[in-house]
């Protein structure tokens, strides 16, 4: 389990701005009068930077709640639809104009799939979707903001993941003494995002899960996320290249057989492709 | 069956107060203020656009384009005639009057048109950022809230979550 923070990490404090693309859609759904609540709740859900501002502001003191949400539509039900509907309004102007960048755009491409995938096996292990599916969407936060932060250091990452063939989290720490789970811990906090999530982001490669002292539903929700992220990069959904879970871990997810989880890839792609397709219409780019 | 028939009579009402709204417009009879708070919200606007046909447009252009008239008026007008935003000469038309307005009123009302134009000039663009910006939000944040049909309270708490938690 991560426990400190390296020495070298660098000190991030900016947020994540939505793609173009995506902030464009928001604004498409707040201007039309025929789209419904459900279609912006649908869209905030694949916005990384949308969605964890709004699970930092319904978390924040602002709200005095006592309860911690990790969900979007709760979140949207305690800021209030018209608050969040001018907040998506003056955010994603900001970011409309803002160049696409092919590395963010393959980013989010990942974390979109495993997010629909983290959903999906939610389901099938007995959890509820709407956790699972932000934490999907949130998991790779750390690489988000490297690439963000360090562009040229995060281009040797990719070049030595694809020479080498090697995950992403071994590359990272070969170039940057550090990895994507490392700097997405730091986040988490920064931002003030739930502790359960923030444990997901910082953990969700690591081969310690199930001897950890967290709870069995933590330990489960982070390995959804890590058996959605595996499966994804089986595919080779957006830019990734993770490692594999142990047997023991796929034991503990009741997907032990490839016939299960082949099925499970199926309805991944077809979900993902219905989601991707809301945002970026059916000709894709 | 009581509420149905309420229902009934009601819709009649309105299709009635919209057709006799088009009327107005088509042939320059004023419509009070009053009257243009009630048309410009739903459900009422709803049928004033069905009312709406293709040879209303230059009418209406020309309405929402005269900075003599109310603003009540004009954004009633160009409300309607975002249903031919994708008509060239409606697209045209905002693209000039988003470059010629100075009211924050008119200027939102077309900007949801020139966001879903693919083509959108550079300038217009930049002209977009500029005025929706943190140093302006005076002028357009309680628009926008009114748009989504939210309440005063509802402005004080964007503005403040904004400056808190979205640094603008």
């Amino acid at each position: 389990m991560k426990k400190t923070k390296p020495e070298n990490l660098p000190n991030v404090f900016s947020d994540v701005p939505s793609l173009p693309v995506v902030a464009s859609r928001m604004l498409q759904i707040i201007a039309d009068e025929n789209s419904s609540l459900q279609d912006l709740k649908r869209v905030i859900s694949m916005d990384q930077s949308f969605s964890s501002r709004l699970l930092k502001v319904a978390n924040s003191p602002y709200y005095r709640a006592s309860n911690t949400i990790a969900d979007i539509t709760d979140a949207i039900t305690r800021i209030g639809f018209t608050t969040v509907q001018a907040l998506v309004f003056a955010i994603s102007l900001k970011d409309l104009r803002r160049p696409l960048n092919k590395v963010d755009f393959e980013l989010w491409e990942h974390s979109l799939a495993v997010s629909v995938a983290s959903g999906l096996i939610a389901r099938d292990a007995g959890l509820s979707a709407g956790e699972p599916f932000v934490y999907g969407l949130l998991h790779d936060i750390g690489k988000v903001v490297i690439n963000l932060s360090m562009k040229k250091e995060f281009a040797e990452v990719i070049q030595m993941s694809a020479q080498q063939d090697i995950p992403f989290y071994q590359a990272e720490q070969k170039v940057l003494g550090f990895d994507h789970g490392d700097m997405g811990k730091y986040v988490a906090e920064q931002w003030r995002l739930p502790a359960n999530l923030a444990f997901v982001i910082a953990n969700h490669h690591e081969d310690d899960i199930l001897e950890c002292q967290e709870s069995n539903d933590l330990k489960k929700k982070t390995l959804v996320v890590k058996a959605a992220d595996a499966l994804c990069s089986s595919m080779e959904i957006g830019l990734t290249h993770s490692g594999d879970l142990s047997d023991q871990e796929w034991q503990f997810l009741k997907l032990t057989t490839a016939k299960k989880r082949e099925a499970l890839r199926a309805r991944i792609v077809e979900e993902y492709k219905s989601y991707r397709e809301f945002v970026m219409g059916a000709s894709g780019r | 069956m009581d509420d149905i028939e309420n229902i009934g009579r009601q819709e009649v009402l309105q299709r009635y107060v919209a057709k006799k709204a088009l009327q107005d417009l088509r042939s320059g009879t004023s419509i009070e203020g009053p009257m243009l708070q009630l048309l410009n919200h739903y459900p009422l606007f709803n049928y004033c656009r069905q009312e709406t046909t293709e040879n209303d447009k230059t009418i209406l252009k020309d309405i929402a384009a005269a900075g003599q008239n109310e603003l009540p008026l004009r954004r009633f007008c160009l409300k309607l005639l975002r249903q031919f935003e994708q008509h060239q000469d409606i697209k045209d038309f905002f693209q000039e009057l988003w470059k010629k307005s100075s009211e924050y009123e008119i200027k939102l009302e077309v900007l949801w048109s020139l966001l879903s134009y693919g083509d959108l000039s550079e300038d217009i663009y930049a002209g977009i950022s500029e005025h929706f910006d943190a140093a302006n939000w005076d002028k357009w944040l309680p628009l926008i809230v009114e748009k989504l049909e939210g309440d005063s309270e509802e402005k004080t708490h964007v503005k403040e979550l904004m400056k808190r938690y979205f640094n603008l």
